[in-house]
C-alpha cells in the first residue's frame, strides 16, 4: 500500500513537471516526454511493473485532463506500456547504454505508431483535422528529447537504484 | 492467473476512484501545478530571444513599429466608438446597463501539440464558470473559450484550435463580419467573407457579439493575408493573434455578457 502511494505521488510529481513546467517552456522543450523516459528507465533498471504502470498511467492522465496530442491517448500508452515491458524483458539488455537507448526507441516507435493509427482514423473521417508535417516534426523533436533524457538518466542509474530501493519504491531488476 | 486477476481488479478499482474523484484531484493538483506553470512561463518570456534570434531583422522591426502605430490609431478609434455607443445606449435606454463580471484563474497545465490547443485552469463550475465563457488576457485579448467545466477546474480551448470557431467582425469601414476558425498552428482563418467586402492587411479583428456568452469588441488578432479568388464564392483571410497564451500564466474568464 505504501509503495502504491509513493508510486502515485511520484507519478503525479512527474506529470506536473511534464504538463505544467515543461509545457510552459519555450521552443521544442514542451515536447520532452519526461514520463516516457523515466518509464523506460524504470523498466530497464528497476521494475517492469512500475515502468509499465507509469507509462500507461500517463495516457489516462492526458485523457482525463484533455492534454492529448491525439485522441484516446490511454489506448496508445497502454499498447506502449505492454510493448515496452515485453521488449525490456525479452529483447533488450540493460547492461549497456545502447540497450537502454534501443529499448527507448522501440517504446517510442510503438507509441508513435499507435498514435499514427489513431490519427489515421481521424484523417480518414476529416482530412483537414490532421497535419502530418506537424506530427512528423513533433515526433522528431520528441524522439530526440527522449534520447537526451535517457542519456541523462543512464549515468545516474546506480545512484537512483539505491535511492529508490531505500525508499521502498520499487525493487531492483538484476542486470541481464 | 490469480495474480493477473488481482492486477486487473486493482486497475479497475483505481480507474473508478480516479474518475469519481477527478474534479477534486484536479483541484488539489491545481495548487501544485500553478507555480510550475508560472516558473515555465517566466523562463519562456525571458529566453524567447534565444529561440527567436534571427527571426527579427531591422526591416521587420520597422514594420512592427509601423504596425503598432497603426494599431494605436485603430484602438483610439475603437475607444471613441465604444464611448459613443455607450452614450447612445444610455440615451435610448434600449437595455439596462450590465457590468462585466470576470473571474481570474491560473493556468495549471497545457497541451503541447499543435493539433490541439488546450489548457486547464483552476476555476470551475463552483466559481460560476460555464461552457462557452470567453477567456481573455491583458486588456481584453480573447485567447479561448471554456470547452469543458468541472466542479473546481475547467478546460479552455484556444482560439487557434482547429475545432473552435468564433464569430468576428473587422474594424474596417464596412465592419465586415465573418467566422474565425482555428488552424493546426498559431493562426486563424477568416472564412465566409463576401467578395464585395473590402478587407485589408492590418485590419483589427474583434468578436462580433453574435455568439452566446461572448461580448463584442474582444480583440482576436490582426489580418496578415487576404486571399480573393473570383472563382470561389467567398474571400478568406489569415488572422494572426496579437498575443500568445504561452506567454501568460494568468487569465480572466468573462462569466456574464457585458453590454459594450
Amino acid at each position: 500500500m505504501i509503495r502504491l502511494a509513493v508510486f502515485t505521488l511520484a507519478f503525479l510529481g512527474l506529470a506536473i513537471i511534464q504538463n505544467s513546467f515543461f509545457a510552459s517552456l519555450p521552443g521544442v522543450l514542451p515536447l520532452w516526454p519526461l514520463i516516457l523516459a523515466v518509464g523506460v528507465y524504470l523498466l530497464q533498471h528497476q521494475s517492469l511493473t512500475a515502468g509499465a504502470w507509469l507509462i500507461a498511467a500517463n495516457g489516462l492522465f492526458l485523457d482525463l485532463f484533455h492534454l492529448q496530442m491525439v485522441p484516446a491517448e490511454t489506448i496508445s500508452y497502454l499498447l506502449t506500456a505492454l510493448a515496452a515491458a515485453y521488449s525490456a524483458k525479452h529483447v533488450f539488455s540493460n547492461r549497456s547504454l545502447y540497450g537502454v537507448l534501443a529499448c527507448g526507441s522501440a517504446t517510442f516507435g510503438v507509441l508513435k505508431l499507435s498514435q499514427m493509427a489513431i490519427l489515421g482514423l481521424v484523417w480518414l473521417r476529416e482530412a483537414e483535422q490532421v497535419d502530418w508535417t506537424v506530427f512528423s516534426r513533433e515526433t522528431f523533436w520528441s524522439g530526440i528529447l527522449l534520447m537526451i533524457g535517457l542519456l541523462l538518466l543512464f549515468p545516474f542509474a546506480v545512484r537512483i537504484k539505491k535511492l529508490l530501493h531505500k525508499s521502498f519504491f520499487v525493487s531492483q531488476r538484476d542486470t541481464f | 492467473m490469480k495474480k493477473y486477476l488481482r492486477i486487473i481488479l486493482l486497475a479497475a478499482a483505481l480507474l473508478l476512484a480516479v474518475l469519481f474523484f477527478q474534479p477534486y484531484i484536479g483541484r488539489v493538483l491545481g495548487y501544485a501545478q500553478s507555480p510550475f506553470v508560472q516558473a515555465g512561463t517566466w523562463i519562456k518570456t525571458h529566453t524567447d530571444f534565444i529561440f527567436e534570434r534571427g527571426e527579427y531583422t531591422p526591416a521587420k522591426f520597422a514594420a512592427l513599429e509601423q504596425q503598432r502605430l497603426s494599431l494605436a490609431f485603430e484602438a483610439a478609434e475603437l475607444i471613441a466608438l465604444r464611448q459613443e455607443n455607450s452614450l447612445l445606449r444610455q440615451q435610448l435606454a434600449f437595455v439596462e446597463r450590465r457590468y462585466l463580471t470576470v473571474k481570474t484563474a491560473e493556468i495549471t497545465s497545457r497541451s503541447v501539440s499543435k493539433h490541439a490547443t488546450h489548457f486547464t485552469i483552476n476555476q470551475g463550475r463552483a466559481d460560476g464558470l460555464a461552457v462557452g465563457n470567453p477567456v481573455v488576457v491583458g486588456d481584453g485579448n480573447l485567447v479561448g473559450k471554456i470547452s469543458l467545466v468541472n466542479q473546481y477546474s475547467a478546460v479552455v480551448t484556444g482560439i487557434t484550435d482547429l475545432n473552435l470557431a468564433t464569430p468576428v467582425s473587422l474594424l474596417n469601414t464596412n465592419r465586415t463580419i465573418g467566422i474565425a476558425q482555428g488552424t493546426i498552428g498559431d493562426l486563424l482563418n477568416l472564412n465566409f467573407i463576401p467578395h464585395d467586402e473590402n478587407i485589408a492587411i492590418n485590419d483589427l479583428v474583434v468578436t462580433s457579439g453574435l455568439e452566446e456568452f461572448v461580448p463584442s469588441g474582444l480583440l482576436v488578432g490582426i489580418i496578415t493575408a487576404v486571399a480573393s479568388d473570383p472563382n470561389q464564392p467567398f474571400q478568406t483571410a489569415i488572422i494572426e493573434p496579437l498575443i500568445s497564451i504561452s506567454d501568460y500564466s494568468l487569465v480572466s474568464v468573462i462569466i456574464n455578457q457585458p453590454d459594450l
